[in-house]
This record gives C-alpha cells, sequence and structure tokens, in this order.
C-alpha cells in the first residue's frame, strides 16, 4: 500500500495528469480511426515521448494503449467497424445494440466494463508483479531462453495464420532483429556493407511500416463508400444501461475480468484472444443464447471486460520479467528501453517510483478514460467524416514525423516505406505481421540468453535440458508446436 | 480477391522470404560462430535463419502445408487503382523529400498526389490542404513539441519564428 501510495505522489501531478490525459484523449482518437490499432498508433506516436522524461514518457504510452482499445470499441458500436482487433466482437452485438437505439446503453456498458476490467486488471498486477518478480530470479539463462522460446510457441500457435506460417513470420522477426551490432561484443552484423543497416533496423520504421504504411495502403486501394454513423447520445444519462441491461452486465462483466487477466498474462495471449473467448463464453452460459449477434448486452459487457484485463494482464510478463506477452507491449518494451529503463525485477527495487508510478497511471488512465471520453465520444468519431482525400494524407505525415524523429534520418523513412510495401504484400496473403514485431523485440533477448548459457557450460547445448524447469519449458514448447500442426485449433483475427 | 489460395500465390511469399534469408545466410557465414569466450557473433543469426529458411523452402515446395488463407485480407473486385498508384507514388515521394524538400516540401507533395491526383481535388483546395499540414507539422510538432522532422532552411525559419 505504501508502495502504491508512492506511485500515485509520482503520478498526481499537473504535468504528468496533463500526460495522462494527452495519451488518452489521442489513444482514443487514433484508435477510432479503422486499420490504425495500438500498434501502429503507439509506434507513431512514440516520438512525442522522446524529450519526456521516463515516467511521463510511460504514462502517456500507458494511456495511449488504454485509449486506443476504447476509441475501437466506439466505431465497433457506432458503425460497426472495428478500430481495431479486440474490437471485432464488440461489433456483433455492441452494433445491434446501437440499431434497437441502445448505442448509449451499449458504450456505457463498454465504458464501465472495462472501468471495472482495468481497475481490477490494475489492482491484481500491482499485487502479483512484486512476488512474481521474486520467482524470476529462480531463473538463469537457459531457463530464461526455453522460457521465451514457449512463449514464442505460444503465439505461434494463437496466429491467426496457419502454424506454418507463423513459424515463418517469427523466423523473419528474429532474423530481422539480428541486424545490426551484436548485442555481446557490437560488431556489426548482416548490414550488407551500409552504413543506414549498421545500427540495426529502428523498431519504429519497422511496426509503422508494417501496420501503419500497409493500412495506407490498404486505404487506397478500398472504394469509398459513406461511412453510416448512428449518433451517440448527446447528454451523460443517456449512456447509462437501463436497470435490466445493467443486472444481466454484472456477471458477464466479472467473468470477463477473471478470464481476460489470465488470458493477457498468457503469452500471445492479450487483449484480442481474451476478447473472442469471453464471448464465446457469455454464449455458452447465456439462458438467451439466441439473442446472441442480436444485441445481447452480454456479448459487449464480457468481451470488453475482457479485452481491458487483458491488456492490464499483459503488463505482470512486462514488468516482471520484461518480456512482451504480445506485439503491443514488445513495442512498450522498446519504448521502455529508448527511455532508459530495463523492466524486470530489478525495476521493482530499484526504480519503485518509476514501477509504482506506471501502475497509478494505469488506475488514473482507466478513470480519465471513463470521466472524459465517454462525453467526448460523440465529438471524436466524427473523425471518421473527414473525407479520406484529406485523411490519407496526414496519417501518411503522421507516419513520416513518427519514423523521422525516432531514426533522425531519411535511411528510416526509406526502410519504413519498404517495410509497408512487404507488409502490404504479406497482409493480402494471409500473414499475421504481430508475430514479426514480437519476434523482433524477443530475438535479441533470446541471443544473450543464448549465448550467456553457451557460455556457463562451455558450449555444450545440453544446458538447456538440464534442469527440470527448462525441461519442462522445452516440452511445453514442443507439444504447443505438434498441437498447431492439429486442423482444429483455434484462430484468431490479425494482431 | 484471394490471391495466396492459388498455389503460385501461396509460393510468392515464402519464395521472395527465402531469397532474403539466403541473402542474410551469406553475411552470417562470414561471421565467426564460436569466440574466446564462449559462441560467436555469427551462431545466433546462422540458427534463425538456417531454420527459417528450412520452413520457407518447405512451404515453397509444398504450398499445400501452409493452409487456406482464412486470415488473408480481402481486396475489393474492384480496386481504386488510381487513388492506390497515387497512394505508392506518394510512398516512393516521401523517401527523397524527407532528405532534400524537407517537411514542407514532404506535405505539399503527399498532398498534390494523393488528394490532388488520387482523388480529383481542386488544385487550390489541394495546395491549401499541403500548408496547413505543412505549418501543423512545422510548428505544432517541429517547433513546440521540439521533435525531430525533416528540414530544410524554410522549415528551419519557420520554427525559430515559434521557439
Amino acid at each position: 500500500m505504501e508502495n502504491l501510495i508512492l506511485g500515485f505522489s509520482s503520478v498526481l501531478t499537473p504535468a504528468k495528469l496533463g500526460y495522462c490525459f494527452v495519451g488518452v484523449f489521442l489513444g482514443t482518437v487514433i484508435g477510432i480511426l479503422p486499420g490504425l490499432g495500438p500498434l501502429a498508433t503507439m509506434a507513431i506516436l512514440l516520438p512525442l515521448t522522446f524529450k519526456m522524461d521516463a515516467s511521463s514518457a510511460i504514462i502517456m504510452l500507458s494511456g495511449i494503449y488504454y485509449g486506443v482499445a476504447y476509441g475501437g470499441t466506439a466505431t465497433s458500436v457506432l458503425m460497426r467497424i472495428p478500430g481495431e482487433a479486440s474490437s471485432v466482437v464488440t461489433c456483433m452485438d455492441g452494433y445491434m445494440m446501437a440499431r434497437k437505439g441502445r448505442a448509449g446503453a451499449a458504450l456505457g456498458v463498454a465504458a464501465l466494463g472495462s472501468f471495472f476490467a482495468g481497475t481490477v486488471g490494475t489492482l491484481a498486477v500491482s499485487y502479483l508483479s512484486p512476488p512474481l518478480a521474486k520467482v524470476v530470479f529462480a531463473f538463469g539463462p537457459a531457463e530464461y531462453t526455453m522460457l521465451m522460446v514457449a512463449g514464442l510457441c505460444a503465439v505461434t500457435y494463437f496466429s491467426s495464420s496457419s502454424i506454418l506460417r507463423a513459424l515463418l513470420m517469427a523466423g523473419f522477426g528474429m532474423a530481422l532483429g539480428c541486424i545490426g551490432p551484436d548485442p555481446m561484443t557490437a560488431e556489426p552484423r548482416l548490414a550488407f556493407g551500409t552504413l543506414s543497416l549498421t545500427g540495426g533496423i529502428d523498431i519504429t520504421a519497422l511496426a509503422i511500416g508494417l501496420f501503419g504504411v500497409s493500412e495506407l495502403l490498404f486505404m487506397a486501394r478500398r472504394k469509398v463508400e459513406s461511412m453510416k454513423i448512428i449518433a451517440p447520445p448527446s447528454h451523460l444519462l443517456g449512456f447509462l444501461p437501463s436497470r435490466e441491461e445493467a443486472r444481466r452486465s454484472v456477471a458477464p462483466t466479472v467473468r470477463g475480468t477473471a478470464l481476460g487477466f489470465l488470458v493477457g498474462i498468457l503469452p500471445g495471449g492479450g487483449a484480442v484472444f481474451a476478447a473472442f473467448l469471453s464471448y464465446a463464453m457469455e454464449r455458452r452460459l447465456s439462458r438467451r443464447p439466441e439473442e446472441f449477434g442480436k444485441g445481447a448486452v452480454e456479448g459487449v459487457a464480457g468481451p470488453e471486460s475482457a479485452n481491458n484485463a487483458g491488456t492490464s494482464g499483459a503488463f505482470v510478463p512486462l514488468l516482471c520479467m520484461g518480456l512482451p506477452a504480445n506485439a503491443v507491449t514488445a513495442v512498450l518494451l522498446s519504448a521502455f528501453m529508448v527511455h532508459g529503463v530495463s523492466p524486470g525485477p530489478a525495476m521493482i527495487e530499484r526504480q519503485p517510483e518509476l514501477f509504482w508510478g506506471i501502475i497509478a497511471s494505469m488506475y488514473v488512465g482507466n478513470l480519465m478514460l471513463l470521466i472524459l471520453n465517454l462525453p467526448l465520444i460523440g465529438l471524436l468519431v466524427r473523425v471518421l467524416e473527414i473525407p479520406r482525400a484529406w485523411l490519407s494524407p496526414i496519417i501518411l505525415l503522421l507516419c513520416l514525423i513518427g519514423v523521422y524523429s525516432s531514426t533522425g534520418d531519411t535511411s528510416g523513412v526509406a526502410m519504413c516505406v519498404a517495410f509497408g510495401f512487404v507488409g502490404y504484400f504479406l497482409r493480402c496473403r494471409g500473414y499475421d505481421l504481430g508475430i514479426v514485431i514480437l519476434a523482433f523485440v524477443l530475438g535479441p533477448i533470446i541471443e544473450r540468453s543464448v549465448r550467456q548459457a553457451l557460455t556457463i557450460s562451455a558450449g555444450d547445448p545440453a544446458i538447456f535440458v538440464e534442469s527440470p524447469l527448462a525441461i519442462g519449458l522445452a516440452v511445453l514448447a514442443g507439444a504447443i508446436l505438434v498441437a498447431g500442426l492439429w486442423p482444429k485449433r483455434p484462430v484468431l483475427v490479425p494482431t | 480477391m484471394n490471391r495466396g489460395m492459388g498455389t503460385n500465390g501461396g509460393r510468392l511469399a515464402p519464395g521472395l522470404v527465402l531469397i532474403l534469408l539466403l541473402l542474410g545466410l551469406w553475411q552470417a557465414s562470414r561471421l565467426e560462430l564460436s569466440g574466446f569466450t564462449g559462441p560467436g557473433p555469427g551462431l545466433f543469426p546462422v540458427i534463425v535463419i538456417t531454420a527459417t529458411a528450412g520452413i520457407a523452402a518447405l512451404l515453397l515446395l509444398l504450398p499445400h502445408l501452409a493452409g487456406p488463407d482464412t486470415s488473408a485480407e480481402e481486396e475489393n473486385d474492384e480496386p481504386d487503382r488510381r487513388n492506390f498508384v497515387a497512394c505508392i507514388a506518394a510512398l516512393l515521394f516521401i523517401v527523397p523529400a524527407s532528405a532534400w524538400f524537407g517537411f514542407t516540401g514532404a506535405a505539399l507533395g503527399a498532398a498534390v498526389l494523393m488528394t490532388g491526383l488520387g482523388e480529383r481535388r481542386g488544385a487550390a483546395g489541394v495546395v491549401l490542404f499541403g500548408l496547413v499540414c505543412a505549418a501543423v507539422g512545422v510548428i505544432l510538432f517541429g517547433a513546440l513539441l521540439g521533435v525531430d522532422i525533416p528540414r530544410t532552411e524554410l522549415d528551419a525559419a519557420i520554427q525559430r519564428q515559434f521557439r
């Protein structure tokens, strides 16, 4: 509790509250735009944080993370267009509720459920992280390697594409991560004699290219159709659910929160998987399964709570072990590193004000999302009325600012554009690009652990299957891969 | 249109990835696999690239193993070709523009290509829009937020007025 008070004392300053608000607001506005999900949004807005201190930067990025999730919900309910992948499920019942004149209730249930899930999820993060961080000390380099390999296998298992395609993308991402200075000796590698590759590939250029630029190409290809927006309520009371809707939402919200948090902790889990699982669970448990897809409030409350709790849950491995559970937290990890922060057990001991500041900012971000964004949502969705003719160049220029300010030269812009074409090409062929980003970030971490382990064992690879923990993780990784070849594995939408 | 479903379409992606990986393998093979203190800088890249190239070769030779493209993103039958080409042109333009024409030049070029040529908006509106985008980028991001943006003398002079 003392630690949490320490966190709040570092967050509750006008400047940091301002950064949190800007993050939540920008996240919501960009989350509303279809296609630009949390990953591209955070990559584009990351340079805005370069001049800030680490704690302000991370507070703002966490706000963006939450804001994007809520922005995606608004377009799902009002237009049947998911602003990001975890809101796909909300399109089904949220939009049908809106068509029945219950748009305000759907948005209200989503916002209140998200707030509850986010708060409970944050509480769980704050109580689980310190003891879990102590467990991490039991991991040596070999166990750490096997843990990350098992995690990467789990991510490929839950990928939207087949496991072989997902493995190809994981390997491709890791190979891209090998470009640049050797993590142990700083010797340049795979640079093809060019200066621009000597320093490695910038994650901002990669993420903006694969997600932002490729989305621009998809936007440009589509025939323009006028978007129909169902008007949200003009006053706050209009967002309140009826007594019956509130009663039916309670249990799905609680279940979605618990399920979402647990799924969020798992590698490859996160908000998308949590939302889909919650929807399936609510449909199975419902006394009125026939209403699902036609405007069942449970179909909004459960998945919306689950995706927010999943977002919180994904912070556990990130903060305790420095391991991203999905592509979005991989970008967040790189943001930590840009600001000289190494998340993991050491952070809790050495930088408690930062660690607890992040936790406190998650509470504040959730509250801000509820108080400020709900009344503003009617105004924010008007972003979608901007014609493509004006919106596309604005997105392109935001991408340019994002990548140029991160890399500082034209080679970064060239790389970003090249990755945009690669991303478009691969997305057209059903490849999941989220894995590329995750593997790109995990690759150098895995390499460092592999080399540390082999140095300890004097080059004997048996070290990876010496301890029971390492053996268990190796068996788990193998089992996941074998299960992945099974034809009826769960498949998600692209992250 | 789901181009990945066909055998040739299914082979294209792993084929191109394989070529890139083989180039990477050629570079990695020049690095030492072991050093004085343990594994060398080439060990991990060689293992990763060889394993990935193996998967790519498998998908190239046996494309049906990749499974159906259930998640391939749909492209409508009648794409907006003019706008798509204009978008590609704008993307290709901003690379040299960021080096030589600064943010103002990049913004104007993007507006002319995407809004003017792609969406057929009037010239005056396009130029005005480009100038507004340039002003927002240079003043808000460059001068007020201190973000590093592509700059020419013109951009730098505008920024100095607002710092």
